[in-house]
């Protein structure tokens, strides 16, 4: 198996902070590979490392075969990054964007073929400040492109963008996938790895703490499936319920949640609602997602604030 | 070194720049502004004061006026005028300081009529000239004999509350009178009624203003240009991303240093141009003037590059930029000459890089001084090549 990056204990430190501490993984070609994380968890830091805009405290970094200090021109020929909160020249066109950034490289891709990739050909003559933040992420996208380089470096690309614009962006980078480009992708929208990555690597506190592919990191850190009973009496069916043998209940404003020890469990469950008579609106079952994986891996919640 | 980079990078900043319209307005606008006012102040007109003449004896003027021709030993020289009288008019006139205002025959025709006239425009009349009928005869006469006490008196009325006016007023009127009375005694030709000289006075200044200007905007395009585009392209991620390029930095400060030349002589020659037309400023351009735009370009830029370096926030580094060049545009003999300072200020004035590129593109298109010409573009040159290097070296792209 060829590797497109290959990182061994690599660390950087910050005064008091070890922002990377000793992680090593491998970038398989062809693969979108997805760096997930809470903000702060060392992403950027990371990969700002591999694309040689920071040098490293410690560890080595090769880059299609090659150590990234001794042939950095040759790899930047190659990659095609989109920085992270990346804002390009505000008064010139798409395509003069991606005109000047492909005149910064010696091999060039053809222009209107990222824009047809990208899905900017109406856009193609508005100036960048004129773009919503979902088209500018994808122009960022396309000046990544510009070079045909092996490897796309995305920076937390959907920050910010409403879900109609991320779906754009998604699509924009699932094209690259099928260029057969290697994509490495940071992000802290677990949907955002589910839906695109081939490998996860979760890193937290600038710790990789897991990886594999999303069915594997469900399977090993997912936990169980959850049972949820929605308006209910809570008390009667916890009671219920205890009386049965489950033990991971829990209770919230007319809801209670049940973990499931297996498929049978919610037929079980439901037959004892019904045997004692106890009312509920509705059940739903909830299988478990990267939000479960990192909680259960790091006692943390991966999401903010926000749904 | 690839040109095709520099040559992108360039004409995409002149694209930018070009629709950049507030951008492109105040590049503009400011010299040309700077240019249209200083040489209004300077030009005079507007500002004057008013000096109301009541004549008795204008009629007078003519045949004096043609005695004075005739008797070119009286040592007075009339040039163009037929009316003794407009070429003394003329003459406070192109001073600058002092507007005539004719009180003609029909608003007061003698004594008493004069009061109600000065009664009526009270507070508006500050100043009257009354000239006596049989005035320029008896001047005439004074010469003709080198005998003072035959001429006539001249009145002076004053307004007492505006003695500001009233001093520029008694300046002029009795300078006017002193080298009047100099020409009765001696005999020479103290007073021509010429006024070339006069006029190329009001021109001195902005001959010194025009190339300080130019200067001007070399110092305050380069500094806050390179401020601008290094923090501001290192805030939006350009500069992040463009290290993941394989554009080199000197490539990239390059091409940037073409587009702040190009923005320097447009500069220039709007300003010669502003300067030729409206004031009728002639420069001399030359090799000099191009060596001292171009070194003192690179300087500025460097100023602006060390700078960005210690102070990375935007706005900061505009206060900073500001800092460095307020007191430079005043110290260093922008708006008025060194001379004017106090001799501790003029030495400071000495270490400031603006005063040479200044004094430099005076002497080079002004004064036409080469020596002076080449010391000071000697002195910007080296100058420039030390800051500008410090600046090469001391940004960085790259993140901790």
């Amino acid at each position: 198996m060829e590797y497109a990056i290959e990182v061994e204990h690599l660390t950087k430190i910050y005064g008091d902070l070890r922002a990377v501490d000793d992680i090593s993984f491998r970038v398989k070609k062809g693969e979108v590979f997805a760096f997930l994380g809470p903000n702060g968890a060392g992403k950027t830091t990371t990969v700002e490392m591999i694309e040689t805009i920071r040098t490293p405290t410690s560890g080595t970094i090769r880059v299609l075969g090659q150590d990234i200090n001794k042939n950095t021109r040759d790899i930047k020929e190659r990659i095609g990054v989109l920085p992270q909160e990346f804002i390009s020249f505000e008064r010139l066109t798409v395509r003069e964007t991606l005109v000047y950034f492909s005149s910064l490289y010696k091999k060039r891709a053809d222009i209107d073929r990222i824009i047809d990739l990208i899905d900017l050909r109406d856009k193609e003559h508005v100036q960048y400040q004129a773009l919503s933040g979902g088209l500018k992420q994808r122009v960022g996208v396309a000046i990544a492109l510009v070079n045909d380089p092996d490897i796309v470096f995305l920076d937390e690309p959907t920050t910010g963008l409403d879900p109609r614009a991320r779906r754009d962006v998604w699509h924009a980078i699932a094209g690259l996938k099928r260029q057969g480009k290697t994509v490495f992708l940071t992000t802290h929208y677990m949907e955002e790895a589910e839906f695109l990555a081939d490998t996860i690597t979760i890193i937290h506190r600038g710790k990789i703490v897991a990886q594999g592919s999303l069915d594997e990191l469900l399977q090993q850190y997912g936990g169980k499936s959850t049972l949820l009973i929605k308006g209910c009496d809570t008390e009667m069916v916890t009671a219920a319920l205890s009386t049965s043998g489950y033990t991971q209940i829990r209770s919230s404003n007319g809801d209670v949640s049940v973990k499931l020890t297996k498929k049978e469990s919610v037929i079980d469950i439901l037959f004892h609602l019904r045997e004692k008579d106890i009312y509920y609106r509705e059940v739903d079952i909830k299988h478990s997602d990267l939000e479960d994986v990192f909680l259960n891996l790091t006692g943390a919640r991966l999401r903010e604030e926000e749904t | 070194m690839n040109p095709k980079i520099i040559v992108t990078d360039f004409v995409a900043n002149v694209k930018m720049y070009l629709r950049s319209k507030g951008t492109l307005f105040w590049s503009f606008a400011f010299p040309v502004l700077l240019i249209l006012l200083f040489g209004a102040i300077f030009s005079g007109g507007g500002g004057s004061y008013a000096l109301y003449v009541k004549n008795y004896d204008y009629e007078n003027g003519v045949f004096i006026a043609q005695m004075m021709e005739n008797n070119t030993d009286m040592g007075v020289e009339l040039g163009n005028f037929t009316n003794f009288y407009d070429a003394v008019y003329h003459m406070f006139n192109s001073t600058n300081i002092t507007t005539i205002r004719v009180i003609g025959d029909e608003d007061a025709a003698n004594e008493e009529e004069l009061h109600q006239y000065i009664e009526k425009h009270k507070g508006k009349i500050k100043a009257l000239m009354i000239i006596p009928e049989n005035y320029a005869l008896s001047l005439g006469l004074a010469i003709a004999q080198h005998n003072a006490s035959l001429a006539e008196n001249i009145t002076l009325m004053l307004d007492p509350s505006d003695t500001q006016g009233n001093n520029v007023i008694l300046s002029v009127v009795s300078q006017f009178m002193g080298q009047s009375n100099l020409m009765i005694a001696g005999g020479d030709t103290f007073v021509r009624f010429n006024t070339s000289s006069i006029i190329q006075e009001r021109y001195e200044y902005l001959d010194f203003f025009i190339p300080g200007v130019i200067g001007l905007m070399v110092m305050t395009n380069s500094i806050y240009g390179s401020i601008e585009r290094n923090t501001k392209l290192r805030k939006t991620g350009i500069l992040r991303k463009l290290l993941t390029t394989p554009i080199k930095r000197g490539e990239w400060i390059l091409a940037k240093m073409l587009f702040m030349l190009f923005l320097a002589f447009i500069s220039t020659f709007l300003i010669l141009t502003v300067g030729g037309v409206v004031w009728g400023v002639r420069v001399h351009i030359n090799l000099y003037m191009f060596a001292l735009i171009i070194s003192g370009s690179f300087a500025f830029s460097g100023i602006g590059m060390i700078i960005t370096r210690f102070v990375k926030e935007e706005e900061t580094a505009a206060s900073a930029g500001g800092a460095i060049t307020f007191p430079m545009m005043f110290l260093a003999g922008t708006f008025f000459p060194l001379e004017m300072m106090p001799s501790f200020l003029q030495t400071i004035a000495r270490i400031l890089p603006l005063y040479y590129v200044n004094e430099g593109l005076r002497d080079a298109m002004i004064l036409g001084n080469t020596s002076g010409a080449l010391m000071n573009t000697l002195i910007i040159f080296i100058f420039a090549a030390i800051v500008f290097a410090i600046g090469v070296v001391i940004t960085s792209w790259k993140e901790d």
